[in-house]
């Protein structure tokens, strides 16, 4: 008797009910409750919340370049969505352990595998729910009146298959190991490893078999050149999602021919799509990128305004209103007859990065370059494809400035010193107040002179800190009256070699002493 | 009576050691030690930046693993026991601070032989304290209904660190080494740090509820 009771049932009698639907109810369940977990909740609220505050108290760009906005919060979506969802999926699937009534589970429809599939199957409308959030997210930007380019929908879907695969993630982690630490660890190692996969010295393409492939691009580029693997990768990333999910159900006691197949085939995708990410760049987007930075002008489109002509390449066409504000509010501080002369404001993108850590560039080399760089069209002012951060508006200002008032192509980085020094600093920063603010955040942020032009080209200048100083007053005081000053004394401030001192007592401001010696910049230009 | 539970002090750390739940920590102490470890055993060249995050990530992990050591199963078993409460968990703080302490340590000697330059390593240790006070303090504030604090302390950390590092740059809490506001930035970090050592206090008194109207009949 005693020995038939402590007998164990074997084979367990044919379970009553449909476990397919049983599956799904549970799903159902699960479904609402992940997101209503406080993890999934705080992910919503930081990957949102930040962006909010930035549009409602104006900090927002409302220049933004759509082929880098899609990608550009894939990280964050990982890190916060995907990290909710890791941590609240690991949490259901092992919520019976941690209750401890695994036990009461043997007694329902469900056997393991499908309990596991129920957990997998709820993550996926919190994944249609990020997938709308993205696209609500990148409509809006579109939206904007200086919106520029267009979204990759491939890079745009990668937001939802990252949470899909991490809440897949979660559930394997919890059938594998009943401890709820190793989760927020794996969110952890996942973060630094993209993070660091990103970093220059690392080899290229290393990242791309990450869930997410962060990149430090020198600065956007027109959709035609740009060269992210974005297809390749979204398949990628599909396989290893069926991969995990065919893991989970592996590891909660699932197996068949249908099982083995499925995950064939999802190792299938995820190393071919991986491979596919490493195929060079196409030859389509190798010759756009020699024209864009060799004959750009054959990817442009130009618009005259008055005596300026604007030329962007097709993506950033909205864009030449905005840069003619900037430039009609240099031309409006100089002498009508000089703001009459033809003016080429010519996009240009750089694709080789020129501030990589620990590059020396040596004043022949910028020189050479710089000279390169006006090959193309001497004597067209540079404009980047960045806009909208003060930053941008500033040093199109500065370089529309210097070459009104110097006639000439823009230099090489050098220092801009003198009158010319002064009266640049000057008709940049009382062009627009974009300009004003993006040169007094430089100014803040800058040590010996304020640097005009992105770093990122090879052409640009500064303007050293007396020069600066004098500028500064000029802008206090009402911008009419001192161009009908300027406009006075314009060839003697125009001319090479006016001093600083000398612009000073031509627009009565102060200039300050010369510094000590080994403090002075060095004014070759 | 206090004096004596205090006497008790000495002999309860061997038995709380051997009570606490080490697992998760060490998962996690091995976590953050590869993050440092790798890059200095391929001998990566990292700027102080770089490195200085690496300690970060690894600080994050620590935080985590100490979120789960006061989880103890049989709390409610021994809440009648004589040592007070206070006393308990004192006893479980003189096991796993020394522990926190030697494991950050080393990864403060295994990332400061690689760097070239000098890391600022006061600072990034008052962030990891902060971070790991804030693991005990929730945690200790959770088990003050439960019996598992790690699994909502270790998502608080997680939150905690997004949030530090996405909040407007005047209030920065993650700055990087060299920048204008690494002074201030720890300042907050030391109030986070003095904030959550007072919570933890407060949370590991006996959580018992007040009668009003029976202490007031009786007297």
């Amino acid at each position: 008797m005693t020995a038939a009771l402590a007998e164990r049932p074997t084979a367990p009698a044919p379970l009553p009910g449909d476990p397919r639907r049983a599956m799904l109810a549970l799903a159902r369940v699960e479904a609402v409750r992940l997101p209503r977990h406080p993890a999934v909740i705080a992910g919503l609220l930081l990957f949102a919340a930040p962006e909010i505050y930035r549009w409602l108290t104006g900090q927002a760009n409302r220049f933004p370049v759509l082929q880098d906005e899609d990608w550009s919060t894939q990280f964050l979506a990982l890190l916060v969505l995907g990290g909710g969802v890791l941590i609240a999926a690991n949490l259901a699937a092992l919520r019976a352990d941690r209750h401890a009534t695994t036990g009461l589970y043997d007694t329902l429809v469900l056997t393991p595998p499908w309990r596991t599939g129920a957990f997998l199957l709820a993550v996926l409308p919190f994944a249609v729910l990020v997938a709308a959030l993205i696209a609500v997210r990148i409509a809006l930007l579109a939206l904007l009146p200086g919106a520029a380019g267009r979204p990759d929908p491939a890079e745009l879907a990668v937001h939802p298959a990252v949470v899909l695969l991490f809440g897949a993630a979660g559930v394997l982690l919890a059938r594998l190991v009943r401890t709820v630490i190793v989760a927020p660890l794996l969110l952890l190692a996942a973060a630094v490893a993209v993070y660091a996969a990103a970093l220059p010295s690392l080899p290229g393409r290393v990242r791309w078999l990450l869930p997410v492939a962060l990149e430090q691009p020198p600065m956007p580029v027109p959709v035609a050149l740009a060269s992210r693997p974005s297809g390749w990768h979204l398949a990628y990333v599909a396989g290893l999602i069926a991969l995990v999910a065919m893991a989970a159900l592996a590891a909660a006691g699932a197996r068949g021919r249908r099982l083995v197949v499925a995950g064939a085939a999802a190792l299938a995708v995820a190393a071919g799509a991986g491979a596919a990410q490493f195929r060079p760049v196409s030859d389509a987007v190798r010759d756009a990128r020699v024209t864009a930075a060799e004959r750009p002008a054959e990817m442009q489109g130009c618009r005259s305004i008055g005596a300026v002509t604007y030329c962007a390449f097709g993506d950033f066409r909205s864009w030449t209103g905005d840069w003619d504000t900037v430039v009609r509010g240099v031309l409006r501080g100089v002498p009508a007859e000089v703001a009459g002369r033809p003016l080429v404001v010519r996009q240009r993108v750089s694709t080789e990065d020129r501030m990589v850590d620990g590059q020396v560039v040596t004043a022949e080399e910028q020189v050479a370059a710089a000279a390169e760089w006006q090959r193309i069209e001497p004597g067209a002012v540079t404009v980047g494809t960045r806009w909208g951060d003060g930053r941008s508006e500033m040093a199109l200002a500065g370089l529309v400035a210097y070459r009104v008032v110097s006639g000439e192509a823009a230099p090489a980085h050098i220092p801009v010193c003198g009158a010319r020094g002064v009266l640049v600093a000057w008709l940049a920063g009382q062009a627009t107040p974009e300009t004003a603010a993006g040169l007094r955040a430089v100014d803040a942020t800058s040590w010996g002179g304020v640097p005009f032009g992105d770093m990122r080209f090879p052409v640009g200048f500064s303007v050293p800190d007396r020069e600066m100083a004098a500028a500064s007053a000029l802008l206090r005081r009402p911008p009419g009256e001192v161009a009908a000053t300027v406009a006075r004394s314009w060839a003697e401030l125009t001319a090479a070699g006016t001093s600083a001192d000398r612009a000073g007592d031509l627009l009565g401001v102060a200039v300050p002493p010369l510094p000590p010696v080994e403090e002075r910049t060095r004014c070759d230009g | 009576m206090r004096r004596m539970s205090v006497r008790v002090l000495p002999l309860l750390v061997l038995p709380a050691a051997r009570a606490t739940p080490w697992t998760a920590f060490l998962a996690a102490a091995g976590v953050g030690l590869a993050i440092v470890a790798v890059p200095a055993a391929f001998r990566v060249e990292l700027g102080v930046d770089d490195l200085v995050g690496l300690l970060r990530a690894a600080a994050v992990c620590g935080a985590l693993g100490l979120a789960f050591l006061l989880d103890d199963p049989a709390a409610r078993t021994i809440a009648t026991v004589p040592a007070p409460r206070p006393i308990r968990y004192a006893a479980r703080a003189g096991v796993i601070i020394p522990a926190a302490v030697a494991w950050w340590a080393v990864i403060l000697a295994v990332t400061g032989a690689g760097a070239g330059a000098a890391l600022p390593l006061g600072g990034v240790t008052v962030e990891a304290a902060a971070l790991a006070c804030v693991a005990l303090a929730v945690g200790a504030v959770r088990l003050r209904s439960s019996d598992a604090g790690g699994i909502v302390a270790a998502p608080a950390v997680l939150v905690l660190v997004v949030a530090a590092s996405r909040i407007p740059p005047d209030l920065a809490l993650y700055v990087p080494p060299g920048d204008d506001r690494w002074a201030a930035a720890h300042d907050r970090w030391a109030v986070l740090l003095a904030a959550a050592v007072a919570v933890a206090v407060w949370a590991v008194r006996e959580p018992t509820r007040r009668r009003p109207a029976i202490t007031a009949g009786r007297r």
